[in-house]
């Protein structure tokens, strides 16, 4: 209705059709279809609607596409990887700070950068891994006994957990990923049962025991970490060591990330 | 903390600093001086001040930043984001935004269940186990639960190459994808493949019954495909480091659980 009176006074108005239009969408929606309760409750139902499905369409598009792909819940505090849809980790997040530089259209970019897709995910430093190579000449026979010479090392030891790492996506956009406190292991249920989402203890944990770098290697991390580059909007997330360390091993390179800032009804 | 007249203790250092810079303030014009004796008036000395201030304050101003927490963002964030998000992202083909969009209640929960049901269709149904390549981790998941994580041995990464004959090069690395179990078996057979042979320096038979070895894959194999299993060890010990060729090797008690939830047709996440 709305949009029909101000399409109706012509092209006088010229303001008045571009707020219109900035608003459009949501009146034209009310006049067609009025909502049950009041109209500012009922626009933000709407909203919320358009918020969803939004999401769902940006979520679907990176399911499509066959790689895995990171969903940011800024409200919920969690970081999750998945692929095709489903769910392959979960890392709880202890704290997160969105920050964005003043000038440079600062809280333009910082909107434009919510509820939607950070793609071409770059880990900094990268995570190195030398292969071995066997020329099959100098191989010997193994040991009859079964002893082994050479154990390889654990993930843990041959990658340890950094103080902090960065990931940089196209667009200036980032994560700064930072180690927070040791969360404690989950309690057993008050039943005694353990229940459907508990993990079965393992038959065998990872032995080794993680070493803390040294500062010159510290120092060095803090240079390949590039922190002199600052970007334009950056989210700081405190993930728990151990999950921070298993992020870091197996972030995989080039994935997008779906940034989710919450839901419309939040701004009640 | 204050000294004897009230007034706050600073320290020594400090307090001969202060006292310097009194003097050198109420001294007159032609005793005071700046570096290298150049005579410096007190407008000279306010008017590098405030400049100084006046640049660090811009360039402060344009390097700073602004934090939000996540409250704090929606909050703050004007309501156009969520009414009209033409500016932001890429544009989904189903009209989410934009042109064509829906714009009534029923129209968008049509669009939302049309969506959810796109979305699950990519979704594996029952359990699926996924496998973290960089922690050597396996979980069993169904849904939102997770049923079971484990340590495993995943692909070494190292290259064997051939010296003699065909001079073929094998890359011992756990593939990365979606894989769907092809077949489980229960005690499986391992028929060795050449690398196998060339690895242990010996020669590479030419009879088939030379190649099978029994019991080493343990009690159950799920075959991915090309080459490449998810099965038990002989060597425990070694879980949790990447030692295998390839394939995906589980302990005894994790392999039972993963065979009880699964089989032919579940979906393996690989990353």
């Amino acid at each position: 209705m709305a949009c029909g009176r101000a399409r109706g006074l012509g092209g006088g108005v010229v303001v008045a059709l571009s707020l219109a239009a900035s608003a459009g969408l949501l009146g034209c929606g009310r006049g067609e279809n009025p909502p049950e309760g009041k109209g500012a409750q009922g626009a933000t139902e709407l909203e919320a609607l358009r918020w969803e499905n939004r999401l769902l369409a940006l979520e679907l598009e990176l399911a499509s596409r066959g790689s895995p792909y990171f969903l940011l819940d800024l409200e919920a505090h969690k970081l999750v990887l998945k692929s095709h849809g489903a769910i392959l980790r979960e890392y709880p997040l202890q704290e997160v700070l969105v920050r964005s530089r003043r000038l440079g259209g600062g809280r333009l970019r910082l909107w434009a950068s919510l509820d939607t897709v950070w793609e071409g995910a770059r880990v900094l430093p990268a995570v190195r891994r030398p292969r071995v190579i066997i020329r099959a000449d100098t191989v010997t026979p193994p040991d009859p006994s079964g002893a082994v010479n050479y154990l390889p090392p654990t993930p843990e030891e041959a990658v340890p957990t950094p103080e902090a790492f960065r990931v940089r996506f196209q667009g200036g956009r980032g994560l700064l990923l930072v180690r927070g406190e040791e969360t404690p292991p989950p309690s057993p249920s008050p039943q005694g049962f353990p229940g459907p989402s508990v993990p079965v203890p393992s038959a065998g944990k990872a032995s080794g025991e993680i070493r803390r770098p040294g500062p010159l290697t510290r120092v060095s991390q803090w240079f390949r970490r590039e922190p002199w580059r600052t970007d334009a909007i950056s989210i700081r997330l405190a993930l728990a060591p151990s999950d921070l360390g298993a992020l870091y091993r197996s972030f995989p390179g080039g994935a997008a990330l779906l940034v989710v800032s919450g839901r419309p009804e939040g701004r009640r | 903390m204050s000294g004897e007249g009230g007034l706050p203790l600073v320290g020594r250092r400090w307090g001969r600093i202060l006292g310097r810079a009194t003097k050198w303030w109420e001294a007159p014009g032609e005793d005071r001086r700046g570096l290298g004796g150049v005579p410096l008036s007190r407008r000279k000395v306010v008017a590098g001040v405030l400049l100084a201030l006046g640049v660090g304050g811009s360039l402060w101003f344009a390097w700073g930043s602004t934090t939000y927490t996540p409250a704090e963002l929606v909050a703050v964030r004007p309501r156009s984001i969520f009414s009209s998000g033409t500016s932001l992202g890429p544009r989904s083909s189903a009209g989410a935004d934009g042109a064509g969009a829906p714009v009534s209640r029923v129209e968008l929960e049509r669009e939302r269940r049309r969506l959810q049901a796109a979305l699950a269709a990519h979704r594996p149904r029952g359990a699926y186990i996924v496998v973290d390549r960089g922690n050597n981790r396996i979980f069993l998941r169904k849904g939102d639960s997770l049923l079971l994580e484990g340590v495993i041995s995943t692909g070494s990464g190292a290259v064997l190459q051939e010296t003699t004959g065909q001079k073929r090069q094998w890359v011992f690395d756990t593939p990365a994808g979606r894989f769907t179990i092809l077949s489980e078996r229960p005690d499986p057979v391992w028929t060795k493949p050449d690398w196998a042979f060339l690895e242990e320096g010996k020669p590479i038979p030419t009879r088939l019954s030379e190649r099978r070895e029994y019991g080493s894959l343990g009690e159950y194999a799920l075959d991915l495909g090309d080459g490449y299993m998810i099965h038990g060890t002989l060597y425990e010990r070694l879980l949790g480091r990447s030692v295998t060729h390839g394939c995906i090797r589980v302990g005894r008690e994790d392999l039972r659980v993963l065979v009880r939830h699964t089989g032919p047709g579940s979906q393996v996440f690989i990353f």
